[in-house]
């Protein structure tokens, strides 16, 4: 089989960091070609020059052994390049069918996109109502629409960018299938990710990327997850082991019958959730976004201003009604799942950001005045023990990295001593190095005897995590199950909202 | 009097609260439209009900009695205790913002009011307890002005001041003391843009395009310190 692609000694300068810095590699024509590595690695910014978003500064790239010129989307759709982004670019308030006549450039009667778009709609078992608006589609729904209009263009290369992330177990492995037939028709697949399993699944062919450089190309077949991510890291990420508990039956947290009436058509209303947490045990709450995660937050946090019915009971007291600063001196602590402006304040310094959570404390502030001393030392702890990479405990939080600044709120709040630490999406788009130290903190959190609930849509950090694990789907939760020897399958089920 | 405008001035700045918090609006528009709102009615009062019936048909009220006027600092120029009250409000809200629990409350509700939920401030509070602070030091540099150097009311008692306030805080870096040293720049441009006119012929409104340009080569500066021009 010949090259369709070739990288040659592509180069791409950001202002004080090379995204990426001499890569080289070729991708076969008819072949699932992945591009693996982490956040930041360069996965992206090569993805982009192909597709025509930015340009490379040196270098050159053959399609089919042909030097191109790629300088917009539009050379990329010419020469059969199309790409599925990751944060989905469709109209909400349009139809399936009104968003697929937007996306081609050239001139088809509407009879004709039609024909075409039922035929690929039939071909590949798509199953689309056209007329539906995107806003009541599902994420899968939508993520289908955006393939069938980039195969409406005829392409001969198709870029996924991390497709998976939104996914169910179900959705992929459907995703997975069509993206197969797709192939064994004549097109190319390059696939960006960084999970490891769906890559020695699903590709002939892995690059990793790491810190902008190529570390090399290899075939799938003959790798292992491990394998895969020692070299995508360049060290093996040390194995977690979890205790398991528990002692005690007594739950310390409990949600008896959680329901809310919102009249926003935009927001899931929360059907008769109960759940209960014992102490030292840690509960997960897996589900795909947008079924109701961000309202249980907002109910748990007392961000919402709608009311609810139903308990919420911690240490046998009923916090339903209480204010998020009385339930932070009952020393139960949040992260939200939005870092910048929501748990840390981007303009401000760490050691002010710390105040942010921790003004309950009389160390902190008295009588209306702060005590920046103590304030200082309670920061410097942080950076200390939680690795955090920052110039100063007064640099600007907005001026740390992803995976620094969540090490140091959820150290800022593990040092707090809560009894019970809520964390929405807990490592969310930061680096794997961060991401296995925060991990491995709130485990050993779990084994002081504190009590952790993490709602997070990636399934396998939960099981990893978790000793109990439920699923939210459209605002209502499942019973949990124990994470030990857990069946995917049934998990999966679950997460389609096969549960009553 | 001092302490009536304080509270005309608090109680003004209250309307913009009140639309924020129970409407949502900006309070930007809100204040910008109420300031002209204001002026139409110090309009109709000079004109009408407090016209000073000596006044020729100009549009002005009956001086001051002398009770009614601030003491001067120096005999013979025109420097009133207002400065000594502006100094120390700028003392104050330095300490305010810098050292107090209240002060961090506002400024995290300034940079995003999510942040202050999850920090579990009461924003719509603290919303009202600003504009009406804030409102009460208007009213008291209101109140400052026309019993001190002016000693009556009439149409154009403000060349600009308010607007003026605006250069002068970006000016002062948003800094307290800052503020201190940038109103005496601005404050030259004043003095200095009636002079011209005075001696040079030069007209007045030059000043105005100076503070323009200050303001606007400031905020050019600081956008140019952040980002990067790149022609293609």
């Amino acid at each position: 089989m010949s090259n369709i692609i070739e990288f040659q000694n592509i180069s791409k300068f950001y202002p004080g960091v090379i995204a990426n810095d001499d890569i080289s590699f070729s991708i076969k024509q008819q072949s699932i070609h992945a591009i693996l590595g982490e956040n930041g690695a360069g996965k992206s910014t090569l993805v982009k020059i192909l597709y025509g978003h930015s340009f490379h500064d040196s270098g050159q790239i053959l399609i089919n052994s042909r030097q191109v010129k790629i300088k917009n989307p539009f050379d990329a759709k010419k020469l059969g390049i199309n790409m599925v982004f990751q944060h989905f670019s469709l109209f909400e308030s349009l139809s399936v069918y009104e968003n697929l006549i937007l996306g081609i450039d050239e001139n088809l009667s509407f009879k004709k996109l039609k024909e075409n778009t039922i035929e690929i709609c039939n071909k590949y078992g798509f199953n689309l109502n056209l007329d539906s608006p995107i806003s009541s589609l599902s994420v899968g729904e939508r993520q289908t629409v955006e393939i069938v209009r980039a195969l409406l263009n005829n392409p001969k290369i198709l870029i996924l960018d991390e497709p998976t992330s939104v996914l169910t177990p179900f959705e992929i492995e459907r995703l997975f299938n069509i993206i197969k037939k797709l192939v064994k028709d004549g097109l190319t697949v390059l696939f960006i990710s960084h999970k490891l399993e769906e890559i020695i699944n699903l590709t002939n062919y892995v690059t990793i990327l790491r810190s902008g450089k190529v570390i090399g190309t290899y075939e799938t077949h003959k790798e292992s997850p491990e394998s895969l991510g020692l070299k995508m890291l360049g060290y093996e990420v040390p194995a977690l082991n979890k205790k398991q508990v528990i002692n005690s039956d007594k739950s310390i947290f409990e949600i008896k019958n959680l329901s809310t009436n919102y009249s926003d058509p935009f927001s899931v209303n929360l059907k008769d959730i109960n759940l209960q947490i014992k102490k030292g045990e840690i509960m997960g709450i897996a589900g795909v976004a947008g079924n109701g995660q961000n309202e249980l937050m907002d109910i748990l946090t007392n961000e919402s201003d709608e009311n609810f019915q139903g308990e919420i009971i911690f240490k046998n007291i009923n916090i339903s009604k209480l204010s998020t600063f009385e339930k932070r001196k009952l020393s139960i602590s949040f992260v939200t799942e939005q870092r910048l402006g929501h748990s840390a304040v981007p303009e401000m310094t760490l050691e002010e950001n710390v105040l942010l959570s921790l003004n309950y404390k009389s160390d902190f502030s008295k009588n209306d005045l702060i005590n920046f001393d103590n304030i200082s030392d309670y920061t410097k702890k942080i950076i200390k023990e939680f690795n955090v990479s920052a110039p100063s405990s007064i640099s600007k939080a907005g001026e740390l990295s992803g995976g620094n600044l969540q090490k140091f709120i959820i150290g800022r709040e593990i040092l707090s001593n809560p009894d019970l630490l809520i964390l929405s999406q807990p490592t969310w788009g930061i680096d794997v190095g961060s991401e296995s130290f925060i991990r491995k903190s709130l485990l050993e959190l779990s084994e002081k005897g504190i009590s952790i609930l993490i709602i997070s849509h990636d399934i396998e950090e939960l099981i990893e995590l978790c000793h109990q694990i439920s699923v939210i789907y459209q605002g209502k939760l499942s019973k949990s199950l124990t994470t030990e020897n857990v069946d995917m399958t049934q998990l999966g089920k679950y997460m389609g909202g096969l549960f009553d | 009097m001092i302490l009536f405008g304080g509270i005309g001035g608090a109680l003004w700045g209250l309307i913009p609260a009140i639309l924020k918090t129970k409407f949502n609006t900006n309070e930007i528009l809100t204040s910008l439209m109420l300031t002209y709102i204001a002026i139409l009615i110090l309009d109709y009062l000079v004109v009408g009900p407090w016209k000073d019936p000596a006044s020729y048909g100009l549009p002005k009220s009956r001086p001051f009695p002398e009770s009614g006027r601030l003491p001067v600092l120096i005999d013979g120029l025109r420097a009133h205790i207002g400065v000594y009250f502006s100094i120390l409000i700028a003392i104050i809200s330095y300490y305010v913002f810098n050292k107090t629990l209240f002060g961090y409350k506002l400024k995290v509700t300034g940079y995003s009011s999510k942040a202050s939920k999850y920090a579990g401030f009461k924003s719509n509070q603290l919303i009202i307890f600003t504009f009406l602070i804030s409102g009460a030091c208007a009213g008291l540099a209101g109140i400052f002005e026309v019993s001190g150097p002016i000693g009556l009311l009439y149409r154009d008692i403000s060349p600009n001041y308010g607007f003026t306030a605006i250069i002068v805080a970006f000016l002062g870096r948003l800094n307290p003391i800052g503020i201190i040293l940038s109103s005496l720049i601005i404050a030259l441009t004043y003095l200095g843009a009636e002079d011209a006119q005075l001696f040079l012929k030069i007209p007045s409104s030059v000043g105005f395009v100076f503070q323009g340009l200050v303001l606007f080569f400031l905020l050019g500066a600081d956008f140019l310190n952040k980002y990067k021009v790149i022609i293609k």
